[in-house]
């Protein structure tokens, strides 16, 4: 037998040692040889004389992470047909069913992360005992990239726990522990990481059995299946209502689980079972949603996060001390984040007492409720604290290695403030009211200035925009990345060409909608369009969520300008902060649309389609991220994240670039022309794109 | 084609459809058994010349499965040559029934016909059939299911019917309704349950309250809110984007009642009544079901309205009276104010709202109401409907001769 990702071995009174080994991955993941050597393993078992069972284990520190992304973000691109993605999807799905009939025992010994195909697999042995740590996550991430089970988890599951826990799971995508999974009845036994073989082994010589309930006649689902079970028909109608109002129609793998779970518990063969499985998964495969949510999401924020642009040339730079200047109410939660990665702070400036006492306040209010929560320990949130300086001699500054300027900086201060610093000290603005020419204006003599742009909360926000001048050095390029690394973030780099990529798209999708409420959109009717796009935030709550003054300021249309002056300046509705915007609040919570502004902006007696609102909610943001890719401001994967991640654009998309990416440019084109001659010029699409779709009609090269 | 004429029709009372009703001890087999009793022995009818018995009934599960029309036949010792079947259009199946047994008629298949229907809503709660149209989430994702208060609490937003409105309407109902009872309007066709020894259970609707108040009515909670917050809210404005919120003006007061109940319509050509020495009551003109959105679902009302007086090649104006199923306050006034009827036209005598909605017997109750209504009014015509569930509706036209 020839096997490429594990072992067969005999451990003496015929016991077989099937040992997962992925070659050359630091992980067991999915790979084709993989689903090979299951069958090959389960064929062998079946006839080798010598064995009375198996137990399958790692050769890794994690048991088998789940599918190859790589691979699966490429099968898109295949273009099989659904006969091919069919029969493809079938084979993992057999050689699991050929495992679990193979007429001997297997149990599975679970020592670290088993998730996706990996659970999979292993609920497709006899018996499953897991190592006692809270760190392994068991769980079918599927749905969060956009697929489903595929290997018969939607099957197995809920004939193990029942279709209420097992939709719950898989809808959720959820890590759970194996205690957790050990209560939910996902697996036997858990043990000490010791025992773990010696459980396996006992129970194969033991208690060993070689059927599943499932294959045994009469099997009923645990707490009951099909309709004929009025309490099944309920639940059945609160998932479909609760995928219906989350996935919102533009995500098809949660209707896809219901579809597979809700037909596949419904028959009694368990071979037919898994054909509905594979329909629904081998469907979903040949659907952009996947490959955009796994390209964007997984493949390019991986290789964000490994920082492939960081020049190799600088040795790596750990920040131990970082000075914030800014007001109170702007820095709290950067230092909060910083001090979290183990960096000094330091304040200095006019009002750096208050700045510094503010800091230290967020920080103790964020500590004590960890405590509270068992997530921290009274120790490390005094030595968290104590990394705030109150002290703000300026002299204290010298060590700083990173100077963050926040809202509110007085920026003609700072030449003096900083005066006594090495020049190679990088300076970060993370306002957008400082940009890099106005810091080199003042401090000339500073090299290394850049924007580092995330928004508050700064420690629970993932994703930080850094703004690189052209002539960066490579030191100034590696210590943004390094800094951004030490604080956890996905950096996404734009260089210093156009604004804020992020600020950018918000403004463009904020005044679209403003121009519809000009136009005499109902408000409801764009809102609703909004959010039946999947974006994060409508645009007019988005819109009250800022000053409705300012917005006006920087808006370029006139029309939206109008509305924004109405609502703000003859009304006296400024926005969330005086509970009175585009809509009414109580307390920052939302009650409803104000109800005079129907009166203001009357509403037009033909509304427009729904659909058409969204590809204009849709499209100028496309358009906008469209200049950040023309001129290489940014590269398509990291304006593709920065959408999804900042930008509140619907993940299923992919991002704005892979929008049309997916779209296809020439069809983009298209439906841009009908929106510059029905809405403005807004919509023109520009020469690069009439360029681009000459050679080719997408943005992402072919993943084949 | 021949001409369906209606030579009789009765029906039981309507018990509260609560496990403290008066007719929750009584299976729904024998609620229509003993509808049919009552109307062989009030016709003095020879059974053996009933070629059909087609029952509509709204869950039909259960007790209430597997063709309760021929299982009544059986109960109530109707000639074993008589066949029974069961047909399910939810809230219409009464009178689709009716219809059904018109048709057969027309078409000369049979000369001699019983449409009827039962719901035990007290034994069989509503819903309990489940159905692939609520629950496989292929299809109540696709047509965006929601229950049939929110739709009727949507018809109420989209067409800005307010809660008094609607509790004006109900106090209405409820006014009709003990009018009626009081004049002894009802008397004639509704008859005694009893018990399996003899002993009378109910002879009155028991679900109306005569001394109900404005007030009364303003305080009862907005029933469906909470069914709404959980998300079905959200379904039906994903589908109708234009509203911003959905109205709840609902209430149990304003609302059909739960009850149960069976009625029957006795439904024959001109030569068998001759035969049989009865005299036919009323001529069947037309009827018609027509589908409509499925998520704001009771729509059906004006469309097949419209299409039934059609097929009759008559006029709005050609009816005399009108009888909509008081499902909900607001599909009754969405009707009103599409067709332009006044309210002095329409469930004269009350309706579900005050005596309660027995799914699949319903259809063929207000039918038989609206007859005795217009005989004694003296008045020549009816058009009788009601909204259905997965986005219908059912109706049928009345002449008398
Ligand atoms: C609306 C609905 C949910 C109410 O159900 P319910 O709460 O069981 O209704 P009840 O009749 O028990 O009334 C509840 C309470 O409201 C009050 N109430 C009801 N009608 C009232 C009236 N006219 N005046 C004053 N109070 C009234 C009473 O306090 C009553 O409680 P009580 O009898 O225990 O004192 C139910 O009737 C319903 O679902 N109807 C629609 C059925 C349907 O969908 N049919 C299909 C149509 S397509």
């Amino acid at each position: 037998m020839n096997l490429v990702t594990m072992n067969y071995e005999h451990s003496g009174d015929g016991v077989v040692i099937i040992t997962i080994d992925v070659k050359d991955r630091p992980m067991n993941i999915l790979t084709p040889d993989l689903h090979q050597d299951v069958a090959k393993v389960a064929e062998q078992l079946a006839t080798d004389e010598k064995a009375i069972g198996a137990v399958i284990q790692s050769g890794k520190s994690s048991f088998v992470a789940g599918g190859d992304l790589k691979r699966l973000v490429s099968l898109y691109d295949l273009e099989r047909s659904p006969e091919q993605a069919y029969s493809e999807s079938r084979v993992f799905t057999e050689a699991l069913r050929k495992l679990e009939t193979c007429g001997k025992p297997v149990a599975c010994a679970i020592n670290g992360a088993a998730l996706g195909g990996g659970l999979e697999l292993a609920l497709a042995c006899h018996y499953r005992v897991v190592v006692n740590d809270e760190k392994i996550p068991l769980g079918l991430p599927e749905t969060n990239v956009g697929l489903i089970p595929g290997a018969g988890g939607t099957q197995r599951l809920p004939r193990l726990i029942g279709i209420k826990d097992a939709t719950e799971l898989i809808l959720s995508g959820a890590h759970i522990s194996p205690q957790k999974a050990l209560k939910l009845g996902l697996v036997h036994k858990v043990v000490n990481r010791d025992e773990l073989l010696d459980e396996a082994i006992r129970w194969l010589k033991e208690e060993g059995v070689s059927e599943q309930a499932w294959d045994k006649r009469g099997f009923q689902i645990p707490g009951g299946a099909t309709l004929n079970n009025p309490k099944i028909g309920k639940l059945w109608q609160d998932l479909t209502t609760r995928v219906a109002t989350t996935a919102r129609y533009n995500y098809p793998a949660p209707l896809a689980a219901l579809e597979a779970i809700f037909n596949g518990t419904t028959v009694i063969s368990f071979d037919a079972a898994l054909k509905i499985e594979t329909r629904e998964f081998s469907k979903l495969t040949r659907d952009p949603v996947y490959r955009n949510m796994t390209r964007t999401l997984f493949l390019n924020k991986g290789i964000a996060d490994k920082h492939e642009r960081r020049p190799q040339s600088v040795e790596p730079v750990k920040v131990k001390q970082a000075t914030i200047i800014g007001v109170p109410g702007e820095v709290e939660s950067l230092a909060l984040a910083c001090a979290t990665a183990d960096i000094e702070i330091r304040t200095a400036g006019e009002n750096a007492k208050s700045v510094a006492q503010s800091m230290q306040d967020y920080a103790a209010k964020h500590s004590e409720k960890k405590i509270e929560s068992g997530r921290s320990t009274r120790e490390k949130a005094d030595a968290l604290i104590a990394r705030i300086a109150l002290d703000v001699d300026k002299n204290s500054l010298a060590e700083s290695q990173i100077i963050l300027l926040t809202g509110g900086t007085q920026i003609d201060t700072l030449a003096d403030l900083l005066a006594d610093l090495s020049s190679t000290t990088l300076i970060a603005s993370t306002t957008s009211d400082i940009s890099i020419a106005d810091i080199t204006r003042v401090l000339p003599k500073y090299k290394n200035t850049i924007g580092w742009h995330i928004k508050a909360p700064v420690e629970k926000n993932t994703t930080v925009e850094i703004i690189l001048a052209e002539d960066a050095s490579d030191e100034c390029i590696a210590m943004s990345l390094d800094f951004s690394k030490q604080l956890r973030k996905t950096p996404l780099i734009q260089s210093d060409i156009l604004p804020l990529f992020s600020r950018h798209c918000n403004q463009a999708y904020m005044e679209e909608a403003l121009r519809m409420v000009a136009a005499g959109i109902k408000p409801a009717l764009l809102e609703n369009a909004a959010r039946s796009t999947g974006m994060k935030t409508s645009p007019l709550r988005l819109i009250d969520s800022m000053s409705l003054q300012t917005l006006e300021d920087q808006c370029d249309d006139k029309d939206a300008k109008a509305v924004l002056h109405t609502l703000h300046s003859q009304h006296d509705r400024k926005g969330l902060v005086e509970n009175k915007g585009f809509y009414d609040y109580n307390e920052g919570k939302t009650i409803s649309l104000w109800s005079s502004l129907n009166e203001h902006f009357p509403p037009d007696s033909e509304q427009v389609d729904i659909e058409v609102l969204r590809q204009r909610f849709l499209s100028i943001q496309a358009l906008t991220a469209l200049s950040y890719y023309a001129d290489e401001t940014m590269q398509a994967a990291d304006a593709d994240i920065a959408s999804v991640l900042i930008c509140g654009y619907p993940s299923y998309t992919g991002g704005m670039l892979s929008y049309i990416d997916t779209m296809g440019i020439s069809d983009f084109i298209k439906q841009c022309d009908q929106l510059a001659v029905k809405y403005g010029p807004q919509f023109t699409v520009p020469a690069f794109l009439h360029e681009l779709v000459k050679s080719t009609n997408r943005i992402y090269p072919k993943a084949v | 084609m021949s001409d369906a004429y209606i030579y009789n029709h009765l029906r039981t009372p309507r018990g509260k459809g609560r496990p403290s009703g008066a007719l929750h001890s009584v299976s729904a087999v024998e609620l229509l058994s003993q509808t049919l009793i009552q109307l062989r022995e009030r016709t003095q009818l020879d059974t053996g010349l009933v070629e059909d018995v087609i029952a509509g009934c709204g869950s039909p599960i259960g007790e209430q499965g597997s063709a309760i029309g021929r299982s009544a036949c059986l109960k109530a010792e109707y000639a074993l040559t008589t066949p029974g079947q069961q047909i399910h259009r939810f809230c219409s199946s009464g009178l689709e029934a009716v219809n059904l047994a018109a048709a057969k008629v027309m078409s000369k298949q049979c000369d001699l016909v019983i449409g009827c229907g039962v719901e035990s809503m007290s034994r069989i709660p509503i819903g309990s059939s489940g159905g692939a149209w609520s629950s496989d989430p292929s299809l109540a994702h696709k047509i965006h299911f929601v229950s049939q208060g929110i739709s009727a609490d949507l018809i109420a937003t989209l067409h800005d019917f307010s809660r008094e409105d609607a509790d004006l309407y109900a106090l209405e109902s409820q006014r009709r309704t003990a009018h009626a009872w009081d004049n002894g309007y009802f008397d004639q066709s509704v008859f005694t349950v009893v018990d399996s020894i003899g002993q009378p259970l109910l002879s009155r609707d028991e679900h109306m309250r005569a001394d109900t108040s404005l007030e009364d009515l303003a305080k009862l909670p907005a029933v469906f809110e909470k069914m709404g917050a959980d998300g079905f809210d959200e379904q039906a404005i994903s589908k109708y984007p234009e509203l911003e919120k959905i109205n709840h003006i609902h209430t149990a007061g304003n609302s059909s009642g739960i009850v149960d109940g069976a009625a029957a319509v006795l439904i024959g050509d001109a030569d068998t009544a001759k035969k049989l020495d009865l005299k036919p009551r009323a001529r069947i003109r037309s009827f018609a079901s027509v589908g409509t959105d499925p998520t704001v679902m009771l729509t059906g009302p004006t469309p097949s309205a419209r299409k039934a007086l059609e097929k009759a090649g008559m006029q709005q104006a050609d009816i005399d009276l009108f009888e909509l199923n008081e499902a909900f306050a607001s599909v009754v006034l969405l009707f009103i104010q599409e067709m332009n009827i006044p309210h002095d036209k329409i469930n004269v005598n009350g309706g579900s709202i005050a005596m309660g909605h027995p799914i699949g017997a319903t259809g063929a109750m207000i039918l038989g109401t609206v007859l005795d209504e217009l005989e004694r009014q003296n008045l020549g015509t009816a058009l009788i409907n009601l909204c259905v569930g997965a986005g219908m509706g059912t109706a049928t036209i009345i002449e008398r001769v």
